[in-house]
């Protein structure tokens, strides 16, 4: 039995992996108006790519008002800050626990989840590495088309 | 943000007074003015700058780009005979760029002035008294048609 679990833990590993990878075609970037309506007054859940020290945990949920202020919740964690789309990208900066530089991002749309990527990291107008994402959000109450988000 | 600074004559008389004095490893701040607020909108709004990225330890720049910020949030900017448009926006007293090619990151920055002289500290690095080990500002500008006086606080 042990043998046979572990054999098939080793195929079950890579299918998942794959089933978790995306890829640039599966991305659509937004950009200007369509990257501040997506956002404005919106409430999503995200995860980032690996839990945070400060909190243990990768889950953290954000309200974007569209006064360009922002609620940002993370584990025990509470911050306000704001919030401001230029261009192609949308950055964030904080005023409390969380204060610190400001941190600006691209995001790709794959289904109704939101993939954000730190500066400099696109190639012809899409992720070097998509599966590189900082963040990936799904509006709150959607039902998510990606995995790890709670819908 | 950010491409090419001045007029190469320009440069070359910054150069020749800031030998060895000047580079990205020399924090300004002490000697400089934050520019927020209004003053920023003013410094920025409607007005071209020419500036340079990468000064090397003996003060000389490379680089050289122009950007200029049109009113209503649009952005052009040359580097190289490349030209480049997107958007400005000021962001809780920081510049921040964007680009139509996504491929050209943009970003927030600080903003710092001697004389006529513009220092750009990236923003994305939450701001500290003594920052080490890495380069402070991340280009210089001066608007279209001043005459820099950078070079003095480099002595």
């Amino acid at each position: 039995m042990k043998t046979f679990f572990m054999a098939l833990a080793l195929i079950l590993l890579p299918l998942g992996a794959l089933a978790n990878d995306i890829t640039a075609d599966d991305l659509s970037p937004l950009t200007g108006d369509a990257l501040t309506e997506t956002f404005k007054g919106v409430t999503m859940h995200g995860t980032y790519k690996s839990p945070r020290e400060r909190t243990g945990t990768s889950a953290f949920t954000e309200t974007f008002n569209a006064d360009g202020t922002t609620h940002y919740s993370e584990g025990k964690i509470t911050d306000t800050g704001n919030w401001v789309v230029t261009g192609n990208t949308i950055c964030f900066a904080y005023n409390g626990e969380l204060m610190g530089g400001t941190s600006c991002f691209n995001v790709f749309r794959a289904g109704n989840c939101y993939y954000s990527y730190g500066l400099g990291q696109l190639k012809s107008g899409y992720p070097v590495r998509p599966n590189s994402w900082s963040a990936k959000t799904i509006v709150k109450g959607e039902y998510n088309t990606c995995d790890d988000l709670v819908s | 943000m950010l491409a090419r600074l001045f007029a190469l004559p320009i440069m070359m008389t910054l150069t020749s007074t800031t030998a060895l004095a000047q580079s990205q490893d020399t924090d300004v701040r002490a000697k400089a003015s934050r520019v927020t607020g209004e003053a920023l909108i003013e410094a920025f709004s409607g007005v071209t700058h020419k500036g340079a990225y990468n000064f090397s330890a003996q003060g000389r720049a490379s680089n050289f780009y122009t950007e200029t910020h049109l009113k209503d949030g649009p952005v052009k900017y040359s580097e190289g005979g490349q030209a480049h448009d997107g958007d400005w926006a000021i962001f809780r007293d920081s510049l921040c760029y964007s680009y139509d090619e996504a491929d050209m990151p943009g970003g927030c920055f600080r903003v710092y002035k001697i004389g006529t002289c513009y220092y750009f500290y990236s923003a994305s690095i939450r701001e500290m008294q003594d920052e080490l080990d890495r380069d402070y500002w991340t280009a210089r500008s001066v608007q279209d048609g001043d005459e820099p006086t950078c070079e003095a606080v480099f002595s």
